[in-house]
């Protein structure tokens, strides 16, 4: 599902690799947690995973594509097919209330989201009566759970998720977590999430620890 | 999202925009108004002179020589100049018949009042079973004066110099014989009805002028003139429109800039959830011309209020419009999205990196 080779990632202005000669691999219908300190790499990592930077050298293998022969247009088609994304910051449009929000990629994309599976999402999350509000009107935890929603309905083989408990209360952390490693067995897809908390880490199939390159 | 949802969203965000840049904005409906109202004038104008061309001949030509003595042999050199050129109406000095054939001379009548009527001047109406003729005799010297013409009579109308001044002005002579008299030897023909191709007036005009420095008109012209204060109120609006646009483009364009600025953690979810630089493109230009839209519509709600005001300050004969013509939402639509794809190019520019924690 995901193989990282030799893995090196150096910023042209600094002295030290972000990290260097990293490989690990996952299968699918398992889960990773990406471990350490701020700076250490998680987010950069994510970046290199999902396509929006490239790596120093080395080779990353999604769903038996290497990432490093596709042009930007190439990674772009690739991520809105197979790959979702979650964030720490709540990532919802504004203007746009809870049910434009979670169908939002369906106007990229050619997938087809029917109204059925979000009402049956938003009820599973206990989120049925924030339907038609708006972003505004809710609480960072239901936000936050309406972007898990988002990333979930599209049923991707591949979800990537940075400090998505970041900014969420122990309980609404704990339900987010839960549900990303539920899914990965379920739907036998491959999920990497960054985090500073070891407990929720521990949940996970595999766990991954970065260190500061100059913390060395 | 279904393209109705799309354009209800994208309403939604013109709406917000409209009301966080309320005031930046008016200036752009502002614009709109004054070119409304330029449209209007020119529309009304076009549509004047044309409903007055109806009821002209174009290969007419109006010769006047301003209150000077007409001779014999000046009617003979005319007479002999022009009838090279093609067929001339009768013109005569001798008051025993008529300077134009009784026809021809009611039918202009009735050409340049309906020609009147059309520009609005303050004539009766001539569709009725008796027709009217207009003179500048003193209505006590036009007694026994009994037109008929085709089956119609008509009542001639004295003292046209006091009745509207701006009757003097249109047919551009002081003295003019308008119908054809007899037995009225102190009054002398100054104005005469030519039937002429267009393309033989230069050479008539340069003829007539050169030889006896008359002055040769045509109808058109004199509609054309008639026009001229459009032409002025068009210079005085075209001025203050330039500056009100260049100065509404100024803040359009910083609006959608700082918009996209602030929306740049949107734009980037946009971008991971697979939208490509034409969706973005796409997106920004119709939210531009939304906002635009927004601004016209308003401009459309006053312009009638302008127009209405306009037409009391000025007495001008102006339609009033509620909308801009084609052309004009043409021209507003494209300067629209001309000034979007600078800040749609920045949205595509947006590096999705921003979205994570570190």
């Amino acid at each position: 599902m995901i193989k990282v080779n030799q893995l090196t990632k150096q910023y042209p202005k600094s002295s030290h690799p972000v990290f260097k000669d990293l490989s690990f691999s996952l299968d699918a219908g398992q889960s990773m947690a990406l471990c350490g300190q701020s700076g250490s790499g998680k987010s950069t990592l994510i970046g290199l995973l999902c396509g929006l930077d490239s790596a120093t050298s080395g080779e990353i293998i999604l769903n038996n594509t290497s990432f490093h022969d596709l042009s930007l247009e190439e990674k772009s088609d690739f991520r809105a097919k197979f790959m979702s994304l979650v964030f720490q910051q709540v990532t919802l449009v504004p203007y746009l209330n809870v049910i434009e929000n979670i169908t939002l990629p369906s106007l990229y994309t050619d997938k087809k989201i029917d109204e059925s599976d979000v009402d049956h999402s938003l009820k599973q999350m206990n989120l049925m009566s924030v339907k038609y509000q708006f972003p505004h009107e809710l609480s960072i935890g239901q936000a936050q759970r309406i972007c898990l929603i988002r990333t979930l309905i599209t049923r991707p083989k591949i979800i990537l998720a940075d400090e998505p408990t970041g900014a969420l209360d122990p309980p609404n952390a704990a339900f987010i977590f839960q549900l990303l490693t539920d899914y990965c067995k379920t739907n036998q897809a491959g999920v990497i999430i960054a985090t500073h908390d070891w407990s929720l880490a521990e949940q996970c199939d595999h766990q991954l620890w970065l260190t500061p390159r100059d913390a060395k | 999202m279904t393209p109705q949802n799309t354009l209800q969203v994208s309403l939604r965000i013109g709406y917000q925009q409209w009301s966080a840049h309320r005031l930046a904005l008016f200036m752009i409906s502002l614009a709109f108004i004054m070119l409304i109202l330029i449209d209007a004038i020119t529309v009304s104008a076009e549509r004047h002179i044309q409903e007055a061309a109806k009821h002209i001949s174009k290969d007419q030509i109006w010769l006047s020589f301003y209150g000077r003595d007409f001779s014999d042999e000046h009617s003979r050199q005319i007479h002999q100049s022009l009838s090279t050129l093609g067929r001339v109406c009768p013109i005569s000095v001798n008051y025993d018949h008529l300077p134009f054939d009784s026809s021809q001379g009611v039918a202009w009548i009735y050409a340049s009042s309906s020609c009147m009527l059309t520009l609005n001047f303050p004539l009766q109406n001539l569709n009725t079973s008796f027709g009217y003729a207009f003179s500048t005799f003193s209505p006590d010297q036009i007694n026994h004066l009994n037109l008929r013409h085709q089956n119609q009579s008509y009542n001639v109308l004295g003292g046209l110099e006091v009745r509207n001044p701006a009757l003097r002005n249109f047919i551009h002579a002081t003295h003019i014989i308008w119908v054809p008299l007899l037995n009225t030897k102190s009054l002398k023909p100054t104005h005469f009805i030519l039937d002429h191709t267009q393309a033989s007036i230069d050479e008539i005009r340069a003829t007539l002028k050169n030889a006896h420095n008359w002055e040769v008109t045509s109808p058109m012209k004199i509609i054309t003139e008639h026009n001229q204060p459009n032409q002025d109120l068009l210079f005085f609006f075209w001025s203050l429109t330039i500056i009100a646009i260049l100065s509404g483009a100024a803040n359009f364009t910083h609006i959608m800039l700082s918009n996209i600025q602030s929306r740049q953690p949107e734009i980037a979810l946009r971008i991971m959830l697979g939208a490509k630089a034409h969706h973005l493109l796409l997106q920004f230009i119709i939210e531009s011309n939304l906002v635009i839209f927004i601004c016209l519509a308003w401009s459309c709600l006053l312009s009638p209020i302008a127009c209405a005001a306009l037409i009391h300050l000025t007495n001008l004969q102006l339609d009033i419009m509620f909308f801009p013509s084609l052309r004009m939402l043409i021209a507003i639509f494209s300067i629209g999205s001309l000034l979007s794809l600078y800040p749609a190019y920045m949205a595509k520019s947006t590096n999705p990196k921003l979205l994570f924690s570190s």
